[in-house]
């Protein structure tokens, strides 16, 4: 690949890698490490992929591991799963909660920003990263009922705030 | 789920708003002609190679045969270069798949040698020596006997195993 195969590559991906990492951490400086961590990891991998459906699919992937894996290191998100309680009963929230007319979405990202981390994180991987219970199990370490649970709380939470904008 | 989870799914993009700081190009590229990358040693060799030898990547892709044959040869300078490497595989016979399941066992049993008071920084360097977005076994061209696929496979993946030793002497 050339430099400016690399330089196209890096510039179709980029903003998405570092948004998805950004959600996560939170943290600017650490979310472009991470989104430049994994471009070249891919890179430097000898894998082939049938379809740029398949790259883009694998780098976030690689993205929300790697952004986990450090947001982990930090010590931040057991913590912040320990704390939340795990043992409560997704069922418990009305899945059928009205959440009213549909807001504007910069709105729902004002909301979204304002949940408490582990309500964020995780709406943000099912909703905007599209993942399913089990593999944000598989990435976090976590069962999926604890995923449920905090999904459940979460989305109730949203709607609140979504109310109160 | 109700209309509020159907609206941000249907509308994901738009959370993808922010951009990293100026000049991140530029940042990302310095890396890139440095070969900075924090994965196994073939990785990076695969990528400087990437990088430099314009253009290597596009048309090795178009041309399976050639590539098939690239991977033969510079596996075979591995076996050359890192005789010992193929240690890990003591007995096993040249099989590709009996060698890959030899492989993947002594990786499971790494992990499940994590010294627990650091399991995350143990964790993660493991992840990133021995992760395969495609697996080299899954890679190899049907071409080559099963001989040399095997001798390949023992070349690459003892080359990996010999870094996972070093990591363990390192604690």
């Amino acid at each position: 690949m050339t430099r400016q195969e690399i330089s196209e590559f890096y510039r179709e991906h980029h903003r998405r890698l570092y948004n998805i990492s950004l959600r996560i951490l939170r943290d600017p400086a650490e979310a472009e490490e991470v989104m430049q961590d994994t471009l070249l990891k891919y890179l430097s991998a000898p894998g082939t992929f049938a379809s740029p459906a398949q790259v883009s699919a694998w780098l976030a992937r690689t993205c929300i591991r790697a952004s986990i894996d450090r947001l982990r290191k930090k010590r931040r998100h057991d913590a912040f799963l320990e704390d939340y309680a795990l043992q409560e009963d997704a069922q418990g929230q009305d899945e059928t909660e009205d959440p009213g007319p549909l807001p504007d979405i910069s709105q729902v990202r004002t909301a979204m920003d304002a949940l408490p981390e582990p309500y964020r994180l995780v709406l943000g991987l099912v909703l905007i990263e599209g993942l399913d219970y089990g593999e944000i199990a598989a990435l976090t370490g976590r069962k999926e009922t604890t995923l449920r649970s905090l999904y459940a709380r979460g989305r109730h939470k949203l709607i609140e705030l979504l109310k109160e904008i | 789920m109700n209309d509020l989870e159907r609206y941000i799914r249907e509308h994901a993009a738009q959370f993808d708003t922010a951009e990293p700081a100026e000049g991140h190009e530029a940042r990302f590229l310095a890396r890139a002609d440095n070969g900075v990358c924090l994965f196994p040693a073939g990785g990076r060799k695969l990528f400087r190679s990437a990088l430099h030898d314009a253009p290597a990547r596009k048309s090795l892709f178009l041309r399976p045969v050639a590539w098939a044959f690239a991977l033969a040869a510079a596996v075979s300078l591995l076996l050359v270069i890192r005789p010992g490497a193929s240690r890990h595989f003591l007995g096993v016979p040249d099989n590709p798949e009996r060698v890959y399941r030899s492989y993947l066992a002594q990786v499971e049993r790494a992990y499940r040698e994590f010294p627990w008071e650091d399991a995350d920084g143990w964790e993660q360097t493991l992840d990133e020596l021995t992760e395969e977005p495609v697996s080299l076994y899954e890679q190899l061209p049907e071409e080559l006997p099963r001989r040399q696929q095997a001798r390949i496979l023992k070349a690459y993946y003892g080359g990996i195993l010999d870094e996972v030793n070093q990591l363990k002497n390192k604690r």
